[in-house]
Order: C-alpha cells, then sequence, then structure tokens
C-alpha cells in the first residue's frame, strides 16, 4: 500500500512513559517473589530432560511390546495350592494335571516333573 | 537489532523482572511501548482508549511473576494482550461511539500538502472496520507476517491475509475515486 508509505501512526506519547511505568513498578513490587519451585517449573533444561526422560520410556515400552512374548510352556496347578482350587471350577481345567500345554517338549518335561 | 538479538534482550528483560528488577521495565517500554500504542490506536480508533489500553496491558505484565518466565516471544504475547483489552474496550463502548477519530490515526507532517493527503489517508483508515485496521498496521508499520498477526488476534493465517487484502482493496477504490 504505497499510498500509506509516506505516513506512520504517532508514536505512543512520552508523557504515559511516567504514568504506566509508576504504575507498572507497583505491580511488579506487589507479585509474589519467584521461588525455587518456579525457577524449575520454567527451566528449559529441566522441560528438555523431563520431555527426554518421557520419550525414552516410550521408546522402551514400543521395544517391549515388539520383541518375542514370554509365555509360559506350561502350567502346573497343584492339588494344595487353594487358589488353584478355585481355578479348578472353571471347566476344563482338573486339579492336579498338567493343564496347559503348548508343545510337546514342555508337555514331557511337565510330565516327568509329575 | 536483529530478531535473535531483540529476542534475547526480551528473554533477558522478563527474567529480570521475574527477579524482582523493576528495571527492566523500562527496557520492555523502549523496545515495545511504539508497536503496542500504534496496535492499540488502530484498533480502539481513539488516543485516550489506547493509552488506556496500553496502560493496563503494562500493568498486567509487570504483574505476572513467575509466568513471565513461560513467555518465549514477549512481542506476540504482548500483541495478544494488547489486542484482547482492546477489543474489549471497544465492545464495552455505547452503540454510536465506534467511529475511530482520524486525526489520532496518522501523525501530522509540517508540509501542508502532505499534511493534506494525511489527513485523507487517516479519514480512509478510520471508515475499515477495526479488524481490518489492525491487521493494516501490524502488517505494514509493526512488519509481521500475516501467520504472525493470526496468532496475535487469535485467527487463520488466511484469515488474516484476507482482512489485509480487504482493507488495502477498499483503500485503494477510495483513493482512485478520490482522484477522479
Amino acid at each position: 500500500m504505497r499510498d500509506l508509505d509516506r505516513f506512520e501512526p504517532p508514536r505512543v506519547p512520552e508523557s504515559l512513559r511516567a504514568t504506566v511505568l509508576a504504575r507498572a513498578r507497583a505491580a511488579a513490587s506487589s507479585s509474589p517473589a519467584l521461588t525455587r519451585a518456579d525457577r524449575i517449573f520454567y527451566s528449559r533444561r529441566w522441560r528438555l530432560g523431563w520431555a527426554a526422560a518421557v520419550a525414552a520410556l516410550a521408546l522402551v515400552e514400543v521395544l517391549a511390546a515388539r520383541g518375542p512374548r514370554w509365555t509360559p510352556s506350561a502350567v502346573v496347578v497343584r492339588e494344595s495350592d487353594t487358589a488353584a482350587e478355585a481355578l479348578g471350577l472353571a471347566p476344563g481345567i482338573r486339579v492336579g494335571e498338567v493343564v496347559v500345554t503348548g508343545d510337546d517338549s514342555a508337555r514331557a518335561l511337565t510330565e516327568d516333573a509329575l | 537489532m536483529s530478531e535473535a538479538g531483540s529476542r534475547e534482550r526480551d528473554q533477558a528483560s522478563l527474567r529480570r523482572l521475574a527477579e524482582g528488577d523493576v528495571g527492566a521495565l523500562d527496557t520492555i517500554w523502549q523496545d515495545h511501548a511504539d508497536r503496542a500504542f500504534r496496535h492499540a490506536l488502530f484498533v480502539t480508533g481513539r488516543r485516550e482508549d489506547a493509552e488506556d489500553v496500553v496502560q493496563s496491558v503494562f500493568v498486567r505484565l509487570a504483574g505476572l511473576g513467575a509466568d513471565l518466565l513461560g513467555v518465549r516471544d514477549l512481542g506476540a504475547y504482548l500483541g495478544a494482550m494488547i489486542h484482547r483489552e482492546a477489543v474489549g474496550l471497544s465492545r464495552r463502548r455505547k452503540a454510536g461511539e465506534d467511529r475511530a477519530d482520524p486525526d489520532a490515526l496518522l501523525v501530522v507532517l509540517p508540509d501542508p500538502e502532505a499534511d493534506a493527503d494525511r489527513r485523507r489517508a487517516a479519514a480512509l483508515l478510520a471508515t475499515l472496520p477495526s479488524e481490518q485496521r489492525e491487521a493494516v498496521v501490524l502488517h505494514l508499520w509493526s512488519g509481521m507476517t500475516f501467520r504472525e498477526i493470526g496468532r496475535v488476534t487469535g485467527v487463520s493465517t488466511f484469515t488474516a491475509a484476507s482482512r489485509y487484502r480487504l482493507a488495502t482493496r477498499h483503500l485503494r477504490r477510495a483513493i482512485e475515486g478520490g482522484r477522479r
């Protein structure tokens, strides 16, 4: 807008400076002093450190989820176990026997153990 | 001063002010008062209102205490405060009092011929809606990009740019009409 280039809005009146700064100084003096907690909360280094820690935890979580899952190859339920007795109420689970088995070697191992 | 340099200076002033050094207010005033006043003037359209807005914004800024440390861009932060305060003041004004005062908008030049042009340009600016005047002052005289204007005024970059475009189109038409 070339027509406006030749002009400019007025500068802030010099008389305003003293009034505004006096009131602003009063407001600044009555505001609470900076505490150690404030410094930590607003510290860029602390924030970066916190963000890096969260990112590292998220990365570990993702890597752990992508790796091979550990599953029990066999579950042996013993007669003396009261929790197992409760489990025994579930259909297909019989106390004192090998209940879950995914492969033959595990089955052989648990059978040996029994 | 480069933009990075002025930002560093702003950050240092904010830190000093948060730590209770009220002398930092002088530096902030020196660096931002003109821009803040012009912004307020173009939104409210009146010198007295602009003075009130600037005063209230500087007092609020000074009272922020520890929150000053969270301010990353003081120019944009002050711009947003000025915008909110000035728009609030304009809304509180009674209907019919919302016309801008053309004599307040542009500086008086010593040259009488140039002064006639200034009066015409100011009169045209005064006819614009305040959000378009705001886009003009922030882009033309404060050197803000449309993205920055959008952030300060709480609208999209596209809206900020279109406000400026509408304003300049209106002014151009009025100027061309005046020359015929």
